[in-house]
């Protein structure tokens, strides 16, 4: 590996020498280009309409042709149900917002904001629900709906189309048709494409029209690779478990995404937020953090919460989320705790607030800053890294937070902080002692005052989950012993209404399994559930980042990433049949 | 992409572009071709980055840039060392760590003149001849009476030097 780093290194010097010392000429390539881009036929063999350069006698063609369509010309109009934050309609006329109550035409594209998203419904009911960043163009035909979708994702309930004229949508790695169904579209980094189906069938085939034509039914999905290749698979069987109630993807990635530390919170106004990081992404613009919000419907399409773009210009990748939702206050906003930074060793800490159940955010909010030997890499409070904080009786939360400067210096600390967001107090004495490298704490609750307390931290030493105990609110902490049977990597804990403790990590180092244990007391542990198994083969069954919550239902949701965090999987469990020892 | 659009693009970037191919191992007029299809393919797609975010646009370009030239070396197959993604992967990283890092290069290139000027007298020469006066390894072997593999392990013991040379400074730069 060196002598090759050498390699490049000398070709790199050569190169600077060449043209500092040399009088080598830099070509000019602009006028090829240009030439080469007007003689350009346009990708695909069907009649494609691109918005950036129709010219304007297509424009007037089109307008000719759309215009004399007569009774399909309604038929084949979407109307403007639903907008949040901003969409904008590209036709003939050039670019104009989108507002509800707007109709848009074959021949027109619907994109929308980095933060915005849109829906749309056809006169048959045919329902479109358009993530952030996402460019949907409605394409002109006689009598069937026709869309290509360019960019970002695509949720589609799609009512019984008339015969002989399914809907169909091209990306640029598939065209899907459907007759009448759910399911979800979405083109990702390098235009790699994947297709989720819920309900129904969709056919598909890839765009080069070559190979066969796929069907893909309910809990199946298609991707279609940069390379082309079309493969079809199946999603994880509904898991056998009484106490598992659902299981439900949240959001799904092509291959190459990557979306981590999903997080998942009850707002006060009963609807659950999802939400993730985006944070290796090769395309910049989908980096940031998301969330998603679940109705009757299912989970929302994703929206971009933030973009991690900072006043430098700079778009830096944003790390674990946090939701949490605190209730002894009345009125207290949603909090969506993150990290904005190129890595962990310098990330910064922000947050947002939502007042409306994580429909609108609020601006960003850097934490304060803090000249604190312990934080010198950061300047500022880091907040909760990874695990809910804990509401103390007064309201103040309890935030557990840890430091990663390099891989043998992990250490946790604890924020404490009474407004949530801009009075925060720092707490670096009376921890566990940090023999194994410890980060990302989660707390359990011993007593309804919350002076006796537990934490349940990650070890960078061995990956296993230790546990140390407190009985003054967490001003003192016994020294951390290992949790038995171990569990691994991320982990997170919950004390349960009914008082029962539940714990969830990864069963195995190679991060095949989800398992949750469930105990009394916090000290003896058994196990009560598993998602996979340590036989699973990678590196796509790879599960990680299992995060809990419990709403005021009494239901335990349960948000982890799955197939090598290409999909963020919901599950919702019942915690009254979960008996230990399954 | 609008036509307007493509020509700034092009008019920015294209001298980093060929750059890049020509340290990627290309050589001139295939990266001429290569880099004329950099910016179709920009043109073409569906997903370039924000304009304004100029970062993001060149590390696009550049990516892009080191797909078409495997691929050229793919169907070439004439090259002697063995191209494939992971050596490319090296390639860029390699290029951004020590060379744009957070910018265009620039400081790269200011240290590199700064290490040009301390290097001994007989190195110098060395380079003068072979970069400023274009003499093959050839004909500097024949000049310095040297064999023609001296002189190649002479050029690039002082490229090696050199490069370690300006990284010490980009280091010191960035610690004061």
């Amino acid at each position: 590996m060196s002598d090759r780093r050498d390699d490049h290194r000398d070709r790199l010097i050569d190169l600077l020498l060449r043209l500092e010392l040399g009088s080598q000429e830099m070509p000019d390539v602009l006028d090829g280009v240009l030439a080469a881009a007007r003689r350009q036929p346009r990708r695909t063999s069907r009649p494609v309409l691109r918005w950036a350069s129709m010219s304007v006698a297509a424009a007037a063609l089109l307008a000719l042709w759309v215009g004399v369509r007569g009774e399909d010309e309604g038929a084949l109009r979407a109307a403007v149900v639903g907008i949040d934050e901003g969409a904008v309609r590209v036709g003939e006329g050039g670019e104009s917002p989108l507002r509800v109550g707007d109709r848009v035409a074959p021949g027109e594209t619907v994109r929308t904001a980095s933060d915005g998203t849109a829906t749309l419904r056809y006169p048959d009911g045919t329902t479109l629900a358009l993530a952030s960043r996402t460019a949907l163009a409605l394409e002109p035909h006689a009598r069937a709906k026709r869309l290509r979708l360019a960019a970002g994702e695509l949720r589609a309930s799609v009512a019984e189309q008339p015969a002989g004229a399914p809907l169909a949508i091209d990306t640029p790695r598939l065209t899907a048709t459907v007759v009448g169904t759910r399911f979800a579209l979405s083109v990702g980094d390098g235009e790699a494409v994947r297709l989720d189906v819920d309900e129904g069938r969709v056919r598909v085939q890839a765009a080069s029209g070559d190979g066969p034509e796929l069907a893909i039914g309910a809990d199946e999905f298609a991707q279609a690779a940069t390379d082309g290749t079309l493969v079809k698979q199946t999603r994880a069987q509904r898991h056998p478990h009484p106490a598992v109630l659902a299981e439900e993807i949240v959001a799904a990635v092509p291959p190459g995404g990557d979306m981590r530390t999903p997080t998942v919170a009850q707002a006060a106004d009963g609807t659950l937020v999802a939400a993730w990081g985006a944070t290796r992404s090769e395309a910049t613009v989908a980096r940031g953090v998301w969330i998603a919000r679940r109705s009757d419907d299912g989970w929302s399409p994703p929206r971009q919460v933030d973009d991690g773009l900072l006043a430098t210009g700079e778009r830096q990748p944003c790390w674990a989320p946090v939701l949490f939702q605190p209730r002894v206050r009345p009125d207290a906003p949603l909090l969506l705790y993150y990290r904005i930074g190129p890595d962990p060793s310098s990330w910064q800490g922000a947050v947002r607030t939502s007042s409306d159940g994580g429909r609108t955010w609020s601006g960003r909010r850097w934490l304060p800053a803090s000249d604190d030997p312990h934080l010198r890499g950061y300047g500022r409070f880091i907040g909760p890294t990874k695990n809910r904080p804990l509401e103390l009786p007064d309201g103040s939360l309890l935030i557990g937070s840890s430091v990663e400067y390099d891989r043998f210096d992990w250490r946790i600390h604890l924020e404490r902080t009474g407004d949530h967001v801009a009075d925060f107090a720092l707490q670096t004495q009376g921890l566990p002692p940090a023999t194994a490298a410890f980060i990302q704490p989660a707390f359990l609750v011993h007593s309804p005052d919350r002076r006796r307390l537990q934490m349940i931290v990650r070890s960078f030493f061995n990956g296993r989950a230790y546990t140390s105990f407190s009985t003054d609110t967490g001003r003192t902490w016994s020294p951390a012993t290992p949790v038995d049977p171990p569990i691994f990597s991320a982990i997170d804990a919950l004390t349960l209404d009914d008082g029962r403790h539940l714990l969830v990590g990864n069963g195995e180092p190679e991060r095949r399994s989800i398992v949750v244990l469930i105990g009394p007391d916090g000290r003896s542990w058994r196990r009560a559930l598993a998602f996979g198994s340590a036989a699973d083969p990678g590196p796509d069954s790879e599960r990680d980042y299992p995060s809990l919550a419990q709403d005021a239902g009494g239901s335990v949701h349960l948000v982890f990433t799955h197939l090598h965090r290409q999909a963020i999987k919901h599950v919702v469990i019942d915690p009254s049949r979960l008996t230990p020892g399954r | 992409m609008t036509d307007q659009e493509l020509a700034s693009i092009v008019a920015e970037h294209q001298a980093e572009v060929l750059r890049y191919l020509w340290y990627l191992g290309a050589d001139r007029s295939t990266s001429e071709d290569l880099a004329q299809e950099v910016f179709l393919a920009a043109y073409r797609a569906v997903r370039f980055p924000d304009l304004d975010e100029p970062h993001a646009c060149r590390s696009w370009l550049r990516r892009t840039a080191r797909n078409l030239f495997l691929k050229h070396c793919r169907q070439l197959r004439t090259r002697r060392e063995q191209v494939d993604s992971a050596y490319l992967e090296q390639a860029e990283a390699v290029w951004v760590e020590e060379f744009v890092r957070d910018g265009d290069g620039y400081d790269a290139i200011e240290a590199l003149r700064r290490c040009l000027d301390g290097l001994p007298d007989r190195q110098r020469r060395l380079l003068d001849l072979h970069y400023g006066d274009g003499l093959t390894r050839q004909q500097l072997a024949e000049r310095l009476s040297q064999s023609v593999d001296g002189v190649k392990t002479a050029l690039r013991r002082v490229r090696l030097e050199l490069a370690g040379c300006v990284q010490r400074r980009l280091r010191r730069e960035a610690s004061a």
